[in-house]
């Protein structure tokens, strides 16, 4: 005749199994309250927030600032499932939508203000006229890389278009009216979570 | 931490859970009495949480509907609490007699409690940060904060991805929250979806003591119940912002509330009501509830059919099927507003689509017995459920079992189902949601599990 108390070794046993994994995360849930104790910010919501990887861009809309989006990584990598093939009730064409994490970030935290992402050749050619001292842009393409690129001795030497001229000549004025802002660095180490592309941030500065 | 807790928007989100489970409490303790008296602490404690959640819901559902969401402000909030909290002493006070709450049982809510604080504070302390949490629960929250009428959040383009048809039950329930303290806050509200947990580990020691309280003792049962819990994909889903979790709550207890019915052999007819209102509440949550809400419906009209007549089901709970409205309504207004659903005319699967199906078993297989995500846990009750359900066969039992398993397999078809007829991309969506989708029906397998292994040894 089995026991019932034959069975307690293993129910112990399955248990030990589970709280090693459980442990694991054990460790981290105390992780953001020795992060932020030392932070001097006037809400809690702000102490775990500066922890945000994508902090900078929740104090844009905090701040109200006057925004644009450079959303240069429209690959097939970034077409989410949600919005492939999107069905236009109207139209019945598919679309595609691309998303980001970071365009999803900006208009989580920028809502109800809408924020249209555009090209950066579009921000070259259609809108730099319009941006005022003050504006900011958030992008997902370094813009400083391609500054540096178009200023290399090797780059000189390459055949240009007429053009790509002049896209070089508006970008270089483009960006000599920027300055770029810091994105701190964030000491929280998150369980389970890709490592996020990285953003960066400009003021107009002139 | 002290900190943390008397935070002015953490008391609040205290407050507001606490009054919702009062809520629910005050609710059974008026109409299903009986059902209240015979619980334990635990299954009381997890069936008020998931009543007082039905209650709000539709309360706050019916306000969404007559655009008067703006009526609600901190000072009715308190008012509603003291007054909700007058009421439960006064029934409380009434019912001394009948309702035995165990010293154990207090002990081990302590017990509980303190084994998940370390949880509950990673709750409060996280921002928000998970991919479905930022483009639909949480974003269609702040959207109804800012305006009642989320018509033009939804025909906007900008936000085509945040799955619009889905129903609106969660972001109501986030966006009363941050009416109350009339500011946007994603941390503090993640105790709501945490307390799902808690409420989740108390049913299942609320119902592991139901069965085996006279075979085990109380701290065997209190270890299995943590065993259960503290799988690496529900401590990750326990207040990310995906309501795949919270989903997985509903459907269990609904699925403990079915077995109930199905099991007692007298005073058993109000369990349907309850499965009813579960039923409503949980198409307020999110689209799957659809296949699991048909079967269980059909499953009732079937018993009552077989054994008391359907003009007798129809008599006796036509008034609980107007929990259904809120889902009928959000239907309505999506489909007159030219809301989208990926599932919009794309119900007959394609012959060239059949293929699909073994992969997606493959998937759904590799995934079950994915030890780093859930344990041995799936993989015990898998062999638990395989082997009672031997016995019971040949006891002659398994009938009475069938209903249960009938409701977990028609749910599993149906997302099968739905990956043969999705005009998107079918295995990025498939990899992309396979671990959630496995949320909703884990909780019913581990309840199978436990109930097969009580049918099992009894007698």
């Amino acid at each position: 005749m089995i026991k019932k108390h034959y069975f307690y070794p293993l129910i112990i046993a399955l248990f030990l199994i589970s709280f090693h994994f459980y442990s694991f995360y054990q460790k981290s849930f105390f992780q953001m309250i020795n992060l932020i104790k030392n932070k001097r910010y006037p809400t809690l919501y702000e102490k775990i927030q500066s922890e945000n990887p994508y902090y900078e861009i929740w104090l844009l809309a905090k701040a109200g600032k006057n925004i644009y989006f450079i959303f240069e990584d429209k690959s097939d990598k970034n077409l989410d499932y949600n919005t492939t093939y999107f069905k236009q009730k109207q139209t019945r064409k598919k679309v595609n939508y691309y998303l980001s994490e970071l365009k999803l970030n900006i208009d989580y935290f920028f809502y109800p203000k809408e924020i249209k992402p555009k090209f950066l050749w579009e921000v070259v050619y259609l809108y730099q006229g319009d941006f005022k001292k003050g504006d900011m842009i958030i992008s997902d393409y370094e813009l400083d890389e391609y500054w540096e690129k178009i200023n290399s001795q090797i780059y000189s030497c390459v055949r240009k278009t007429a053009l790509e001229e002049e896209y070089d000549k508006k970008f270089k004025n483009f960006y000599k009216r920027l300055k770029r802002l810091p994105i701190s660095k964030k000491n929280f180490i998150p369980v389970n979570r890709h490592p996020e592309k990285p953003y960066y941030i400009y003021q107009v500065v002139n | 931490m002290l900190n943390i807790i008397f935070n002015k928007d953490n008391l609040i989100v205290f407050s507001f859970v606490f009054f919702i489970q009062i809520l629910g409490l005050n609710f059974l303790l008026l109409f299903f009495k009986n059902f209240f008296k015979k619980n334990n602490l635990f299954l009381n404690l997890s069936y008020s949480w998931f009543f007082g959640n039905v209650i709000f819901s539709f309360l706050i559902f019916f306000f969404f509907v007559f655009k008067k969401l703006n009526f609600l402000n901190l000072n009715i909030f308190l008012g509603l609490f003291f007054l909700t909290s007058i009421l439960l002493i006064f029934l409380f006070l009434k019912h001394k007699k009948e309702i035995k709450v165990k010293k154990s049982n207090l002990i081990y809510f302590v017990f509980t409690i303190i084994f998940f604080t370390p949880l509950i504070i990673e709750s409060l302390t996280s921002f928000l940060i998970s991919w479905d949490a930022l483009a639909i629960w949480f974003l269609k929250a702040k959207a109804l904060y800012f305006d009642q009428n989320i018509l033009p959040f939804l025909k906007s383009e900008n936000f085509y991805y945040s799955s619009q048809a889905y129903p609106l039950g969660i972001p109501l329930i986030i966006n009363i929250y941050y009416r109350l303290i009339n500011k946007v806050n994603d941390q503090a509200i993640q105790f709501y979806f945490v307390w799902f947990f808690i409420n989740m580990s108390f049913l299942f020691f609320g119902l592991l003591i139901n069965f085996f309280d006279k075979s085990f003792s109380k701290f065997i049962l209190f270890l299995l119940t943590l065993t259960l819990m503290i799988s690496s994909t529900f401590i990750i889903y326990s207040h990310n912002g995906y309501v795949d979790f919270q989903l997985g709550y509903i459907f269990l207890v609904i699925f403990s509330l079915a077995y109930f019915f199905i099991a007692k052999k007298e005073n058993r007819f109000f369990y349907p009501k309850l499965i009813l209102l579960g039923l409503g509440y949980s198409l307020m949550i999110k689209n799957e509830a659809l296949p699991f809400s048909l079967i269980s419906v059909f499953i009732l009209l079937v018993i009552f059919g077989l054994n008391f007549g359907i003009l007798n089901f129809v008599q006796k709970y036509f008034l609980y099927f107007l929990s259904f409205l809120p889902f009928l309504y959000w239907e309505f207004y999506r489909r007159i507003n030219l809301i989208p659903s990926f599932l919009d005319g794309n119900l007959i699967p394609k012959k060239e689509n059949l293929p699909r199906l073994k992969v997606v078993f493959n998937y759904f297989f590799l995934e079950y017995f994915n030890t780093d995500k859930y344990g041995l846990n799936l993989i015990i009750a898998l062999l638990l459920i395989i082997f009672f359900g031997t016995i019971l066969f040949y006891k002659g039992k398994i009938k009475k079992i069938l209903p249960l398993f009938l409701i977990l397999f028609f749910q599993i078809i149906s997302y099968f189902y739905v990956f043969l007829i999705t005009p998107f991309p079918y295995l990025v969506q498939l990899e992309s949601s396979l671990e959630r989708i496995f949320l909703h029906f884990i909780p019913l397998i581990y309840f199978l599990a436990i109930v097969f292994v009580f049918e099992g040894i009894k007698d």
